[in-house]
């Protein structure tokens, strides 16, 4: 994927297919996409399929175990923890797309811009990457989440600030080996503008790695939003969102461990899902592994 | 080496003071008066004049600069708001008990983690190396919290084995290491297996062992030592997904360290408290990359003359 892809559209469809039967040939990656798909579904159907209202309580039947009326058991309002589940995935789910792709679409052209100028401006930009990813990830979350208070939305916020820079960084990395090519060599001399070169030319060759950032950067944003939402600073109860329910079910671990397993489980799942598509790719990508 | 060390030194010096650049404007970040804030909702004037006169509030921004990293020099953070107490001191009760669980969650990590790392490269391709391989991606994936709990769930409730929280003897150590290691343990090993596999397919290896060089030195004197680097690098960037681990970990085992002192401070609202933690694991952080960058060019001497 680092040579310059081939512009012809019919090319670019043969390429397209043996991207997709070299996936296909990884089995984990195949697994991780199908777990993938599943949980993408559960979060736009679920509440379709979910049997209970996720936040009503049913005071006769608390902390009930796992049984047909009550598949994964109920929480200590006697609230269904599958519906609540079924429920929570979108707003899992989506913090992680919206936290991943606004990195993204913010970070990406942060990472072209100072590797192809290079100079003055990279050396700034670089080093307020730097000390931004100074702070262990899940403690500058902590920090963004101290200033603007708890809650969902602020969640996503602190997602993005760690996600700009990790994005601008490996951007930058991959977009330095391309710089100096000959095509681009050739763009410039054609006269090309920089955006033209920068938007067309750089981007369209780091499809790849960014693809593959994108979906690594999903599975951390599920995992750091569950954990701000446990520690109390995500979605606030009664949100069926899974870190927070994990949370409200702490205190019941000793006799209702049920109320504690599905989520996590969940969370796992959906974490799992996203680190071996990602892998995967990174696989597929890597020139030494094709063949 | 003198030389390339002094420049690593000297190299981290801007972000050192970025990192306090932004560890003070935190608290001036908060919208509104950052003394109404912070004294809370009952305070008196006198108290939001008291905490106006401790930050420099009425002074420029540069002047307020100067004095708080005047003051973090000669670890100077202020009072916490909670009890007056200074912040250093409250820091230095929490400090040790979570320096004792990085250093053996990670010491656990990197044990399991190149062992398993070295094995699967070396039996590539076989049974052992897709479980651990497949055992390692799902280290990766489980949130810290939610194995803590479940090991809570088994080994402290259901076996009684264990305790299931608190710092009280070697036995509260276990629970907590195994959940903060686990993820560390996992990338360790995926790490040192394709930095291993590079190494073991590369042309030295395969003509020591035409040489007839025993397969046990070429592993280890060979393979391992030219792998290193790499591993070294991963085993940094752990160290600062272990510190952040460790607050939530922290938390499920009612552990007294500074992780929950962090998550007890932002649910007071202790600013100063947060200024101070978060400036703290941010110089551990850096520090620690330092000596992962030093230790690399110890086990690879060409990055000194780059």
């Amino acid at each position: 994927m680092i040579s310059p892809k081939a512009q012809s559209p019919q090319l670019e469809r043969r390429q397209a297919l043996v991207d997709v039967r070299l996936f296909m040939q990884r089995r984990s990656a195949v697994v991780g996409a199908i777990i993938m798909l599943v949980m993408i579904g559960i979060s736009l159907f679920g509440p379709l399929i979910a049997p209970y209202q996720p936040s009503l309580p049913d005071y006769a039947h608390i902390l009930a175990a796992p049984s047909w009326q009550h598949l994964m058991g109920t929480d200590e309002f006697g609230r269904d923890i599958l519906s609540r589940i079924l429920w929570g995935a979108r707003l899992t789910l989506s913090v992680g797309f919206i936290g991943a792709f606004a990195s993204a679409f913010l970070g990406t052209p942060i990472g072209l811009a100072t590797a192809y100028f290079g100079g003055w401006l990279d050396d700034i930009v670089m080093r307020i990457v730097d000390v931004v990813l100074s702070f262990p990830g899940i403690l500058l979350a902590i920090g963004v989440i101290a200033i603007l208070g708890p809650g969902l939305q602020n969640v996503i916020i602190t997602i993005i600030v760690f996600g700009v820079p990790m994005f601008a960084r490996i951007v930058r990395g991959s977009a330095i080996s391309l710089k100096n090519l000959e095509y681009i060599e050739a763009a410039k001399a054609g006269g090309a503008t920089n955006g033209r070169i920068l938007f067309q030319h750089m981007l369209r060759n780091l499809v790849g790695p960014i693809t593959v950032q994108l979906t690594l950067q999903m599975a951390q944003a599920i995992l750091v939003a569950s954990s701000l939402g446990f520690l109390g600073f995500g979605a606030q109860p009664p949100t069926p969102e899974w870190g927070a329910m994990l949370a409200e079910g702490r205190m019941f671990l000793t006799i209702a461990p049920w109320v504690d397993i599905f989520p996590g489980v969940c969370i796992f799942l959906a974490v799992l899902g996203f680190n071996m598509v990602g892998d995967g790719l990174n696989d597929m990508l890597d020139p030494r592994l094709r063949r | 080496m003198g030389a390339y060390f002094l420049r690593r030194v000297l190299q981290i010096i801007p972000t050192i003071v970025g990192v306090s650049i932004l560890a003070f404007l935190f608290v001036r970040a908060i919208p509104g008066n950052p003394a109404v804030i912070m004294a809370g909702p009952n305070a008196s004037a006198a108290t939001i004049r008291a905490l106006t006169i401790q930050f420099g509030l009425q002074k420029p921004l540069i002047v307020q600069y100067w004095y708080f990293i005047t003051n973090a020099a000669t670890l100077h953070f202020g009072n916490s708001l909670g009890d007056g107490q200074p912040v250093t001191k409250i820091i230095g009760y929490h400090f040790m008990p979570t320096v004792e669980l990085a250093f053996f969650g990670l010491g656990l990590a990197i044990v399991i983690g190149v062992l398993a790392g070295v094995l699967s490269a070396v039996k590539r391709n076989s049974p052992l190396d897709y479980t651990v391989m497949t055992l390692s991606m799902m280290g990766v994936s489980f949130p810290a919290f939610w194995l803590a709990m479940m090991l809570i769930a088994l080994f402290a409730v259901h076996f009684r084995m264990l305790p299931s929280g608190g710092d009280s003897g070697w036995t509260s150590f276990i629970l907590p290491v195994i959940s903060l290691g686990t993820s560390g343990a996992a990338s360790i090993a995926r790490f040192t297996r394709q930095s291993m596999v590079t190494t073991l397919t590369s042309d030295y290896v395969r003509t020591g062992r035409a040489k007839g060089v025993r397969e046990s030195m070429l592993v280890f004197k060979h393979a391992f030592k030219n792998a290193l680097g790499p591993i070294i690098t991963i085993i940094g960037i752990q160290f600062g997904f272990l510190l952040g681990g460790a607050v939530v970990v922290e938390v499920v085992y009612a552990w007294p360290g500074l992780g929950n002192l962090l998550i007890t401070s932002v649910e007071s609202r202790n600013y100063p408290v947060i200024q101070t933690l978060l400036l703290l694991f941010a110089m551990e952080f850096i520090l620690a990359s330092l000596l992962v960058d030093i230790a690399y060019a110890l086990v690879n001497p060409r990055v000194r003359y780059d």
